[in-house]
């Protein structure tokens, strides 16, 4: 795509969430995102926005990908995240299964997916594991966000590490009170299948290179966050007065506004205008888009007084998302060292 | 100077530390959270075990920053159900601590405290409810904001304009006792709050509400002194439940550190995660001190409001900053634990009886006037 073309889908992008996102961000975060804005997501081609046109999907470019993840997420970080569960985590993992029907339905809105991960965020393989007895796979997984999927890649097996594509028996466990992203649901996840297909005993391996691989799609949901909380700030402290003067005029009102703006102007020019960033450079986006995601978040709600706590000023949501995005997508072990291996050319931060 | 309470005070924590594991149970600070509900039966109990107890004010703030420790949201309410009271027991008369107060101190009414607006709540001398004479009676015309206990409230101590400013915006406001079953006054439940959301919080609607004249409390046109006067106690109060919210969060960080090193997972205990701790502590530890001073001051009657500005906006930012780190540090199992409810339960203190931003105003006003400078 060439410059005009991410323009112009950044717009689209933009005035679909305001049509269709905004005006229902309450019902979103009370109620879950609904059949009606799924299939709207999916006729204009986001959920299947990576997934390769012969499957369904749009087929779009990674910049383009990234586009559409920042301009839900500045409305709705759930729905964004939907986008991201199915085209960079459930798509990837069982591109190779052969079961095309399925990756199509996930595409075209018609099959609801997720992935359990809680071994790759956690970092160690623990408890919820799912085993294979009489033709039949059973267990739990724990935190699993987007639990209302039919459709589930989760890890199990003997070695808690084989790779499982499960697409019957499953059910939602205990729920867990959502922080974030409440526009899709955190619950347990009960299997009971006898209709899975095993994706390869290299699982833990292959979902932690997938979980290694989103630093940008998560750096741009949380650009999104900060940009869709910092203007909603921005405009309340415009027209709200304490003390008979705007917000707007106070020093300290004005000073941290204005540079939270600043920073995601450099982290969008950093993610948007090069094409050729490396290892290092995508998780450094990461690492700085999420912290001030958390930040921005924090300062607008704070900027909206009494009324940034509650949901009705669709600000509060933005506090939650961000850090429900650092709980699950943030490793901070794995990613630091990461970060000071690239840093340093060789192991290091290790002790 | 000596740093430990009196064995009689250790003894009152210990209580209301068992009180507080054995009625706020985790199930029940979920349901709460989950539901938006006011625990009015934990409440009730905390009276009857003497957990609230006006006579002890140390037990008291002992009582806050315990059971905010255990449940934010639950451990606010349970002690919540006095709050103005020091209005009434500062200016009021004798008869109204007999009707009032006696009853809110045994736990028989629940009372609340009215200065913020829909327009404003930072601004206190900018409130615009009007109460106008008539007779003996005055007639309240206005709507409050974000008023604690305003539903289950049987009363409500208000700032009101009772005259015009006058140049003086401070000038011409009251403080009044409202009945909230008083004809033309409504109370609109407020739903959807971040977090706290066991507190009760409403907007109230005040369209002709009468009152008689003995309802001001203390003499007309004092009420902007007294609202600041009682700001300088009951921010000494937030603090405590800053102190225990930071606390909460303290103890599941390293209730995680030792579960996960147990599991053997060793970057649970690392040094970067040590240190993470170690911050954490410290900034636990400051906001207790400063809490305590603060108390200290206040407890002795000679309240000091640059501590207390202190202590309120360092613990409010203790709390948010060891819920951010505990999140921070647990991943996962912090946003499927209690901890996702400390994260969202502790962003109130920064706003609530004064932002931070309004305690720093305070701080560097008072320092400056103190030097001669302003
Ligand atoms: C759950 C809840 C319970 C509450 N309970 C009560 C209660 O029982 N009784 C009651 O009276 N009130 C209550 N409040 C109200 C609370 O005290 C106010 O929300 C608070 O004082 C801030 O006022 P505001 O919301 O109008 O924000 P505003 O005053 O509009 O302030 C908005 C933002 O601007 C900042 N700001 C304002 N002026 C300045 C300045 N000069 N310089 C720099 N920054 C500035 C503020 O710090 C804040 O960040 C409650 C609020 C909540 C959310």
């Amino acid at each position: 795509m060439i410059n005009e073309e991410y323009r112009i889908l950044g717009d689209t992008v933009k005035e679909f969430s305001e049509k269709n996102l905004e005006g229902s961000s309450l019902k979103i975060e009370r109620g879950g995102l609904g059949d009606d804005i799924i299939t709207k997501m999916a006729a204009q081609g986001f959920l299947g926005a990576k997934i390769p046109a012969d499957l369904g999907g749009s087929g779009i470019d990674e910049k383009g990908y990234l586009i559409i993840l920042e301009n839900l997420a500045r409305v709705s970080p759930s729905a964004a995240l939907k986008v991201l569960i199915n085209n960079s985590l459930f798509y990837p993992l069982v591109s190779e299964s052969g079961d095309t029907g399925t990756i199509e339905g996930v595409a075209g809105g018609k099959v609801n997916a997720t992935v359990a991960m809680e071994e790759v965020q956690e970092g160690y393989l623990e408890s919820g594991k799912l085993s294979v007895s009489g033709g039949r796979l059973t267990g739990t997984k724990i935190g699993v966000i987007n639990s209302d999927a039919t459709v589930v890649v989760a890890l199990g097996g003997e070695s808690g590490k084989e790779l499982f594509l499960i697409k019957n028996g499953i059910s939602k466990g205990r729920s867990n009170p959502s922080l974030g992203f409440r526009g899709l649901t955190l619950s347990q996840l009960v299997v009971d299948s006898d209709d899975y297909i095993s994706l390869g005993s290299e699982g833990l391996d292959r979902m932690t290179k997938v979980m290694d691989s989103l630093d940008l799609e998560i750096s741009a949901i949380a650009i999104g966050i900060s940009e869709g909380s910092l203007n909603k700030a921005i405009e309340y402290t415009k027209v709200r007065s304490t003390f008979e003067h705007l917000l707007k005029d106070y020093e300290p009102v004005a000073f941290s506004l204005a540079h939270l703006n600043s920073e995601i102007e450099g982290l969008r020019s950093f993610l948007f205008d090069r094409d050729d960033l490396n290892a290092k450079e995508r998780l450094e986006l990461k690492f700085l888009s999420v912290d001030l995601a958390k930040r921005c978040t924090k300062q607008a709600l704070q900027s909206h007084g009494g009324y940034g706590y509650l949901q009705d000023f669709g600000v509060e949501k933005f506090y939650r998302d961000a850090m429900a995005l650092s709980s699950l997508f943030f490793r901070r072990e794995r990613d630091n060292r990461r970060l000071a291996e690239e840093v340093f050319q060789g192991k290091a931060g290790f002790i | 100077m000596d740093f430990d309470f009196p064995e009689e005070l250790a003894e009152t924590r210990k209580k209301i530390r068992e009180f507080g594991l054995r009625e706020l149970t985790p199930e029940l600070a979920e349901k709460y959270d989950r539901e938006e509900k006011y625990p009015n039966e934990i409440r009730k109990k905390a009276f009857e075990a003497g957990i609230i107890n006006y006579e002890n004010p140390w037990g008291m703030l002992m009582a806050i920053e315990e059971l905010c420790r255990i449940d934010p949201g639950l451990g606010i309410s349970a002690t919540v159900s006095l709050f103005g009271e020091e209005v009434i027991m500062l200016f009021g008369t004798e008869e109204q601590k007999q009707k009032y107060l006696t009853r809110v101190n045994s736990g028989e009414l629940i009372m609340g405290l009215a200065v913020t607006e829909p327009g404003g709540g930072s601004d206190v001398a900018g409130i615009k409810t009007t109460a106008t004479r008539s007779g003996d009676k005055f007639i309240i015309n206005g709507a409050k904001m974000f008023i604690t206990n305003g539903q289950i409230a049987d009363f409500i101590v208000m700032l009101v304009r009772t005259s015009p400013p006058n140049g003086k915006r401070h000038h011409g406001l009251s403080t009044v006792i409202v009945d909230t079953k008083a004809k033309g006054f409504t109370a609109n439940k407020l739903e959807g709050k971040l977090g706290v959301r066991a507190t009760n919080t409403a907007e109230l609607v005040l369209n002709n509400v009468e009152i008689p004249v003995e309802n001001l409390v203390g003499p007309e046109g004092k009420g902007f002194y007294h609202i600041m006067t009682f700001f300088n106690i009951s921010r000494v109060y937030v603090a405590a439940q800053g102190l225990g919210i930071a606390q909460g969060a303290l103890d599941r960080m390293l209730q995680y550190i030792k579960k996960a090193s147990a599991l053997g997972i060793a970057e649970a205990n690392s040094e970067s995660s040590q240190f993470i701790l170690a911050e954490v502590a410290a900034k636990v530890e400051a906001a207790r001190l400063l809490t305590y001073k603060a108390a200290s001051f206040l407890f002795q009657f000679k309240p000091d409001p640059i501590i207390t500005s202190i202590a309120k906006w360092h613990a409010a930012e203790a709390a948010v900053f060891a819920a951010e780190k505990a999140m921070e540090l647990t991943g996962t199992t912090g946003i499927t634990s209690d901890l996702e409810r400390f994260y969202r339960d502790a962003k109130i203190l920064e706003i609530w009886e004064g932002t931070s931003e309004v305690e720093k105003l305070i701080i560097a006003r008072m320092l400056t006037k103190e030097d001669g400078t302003q």
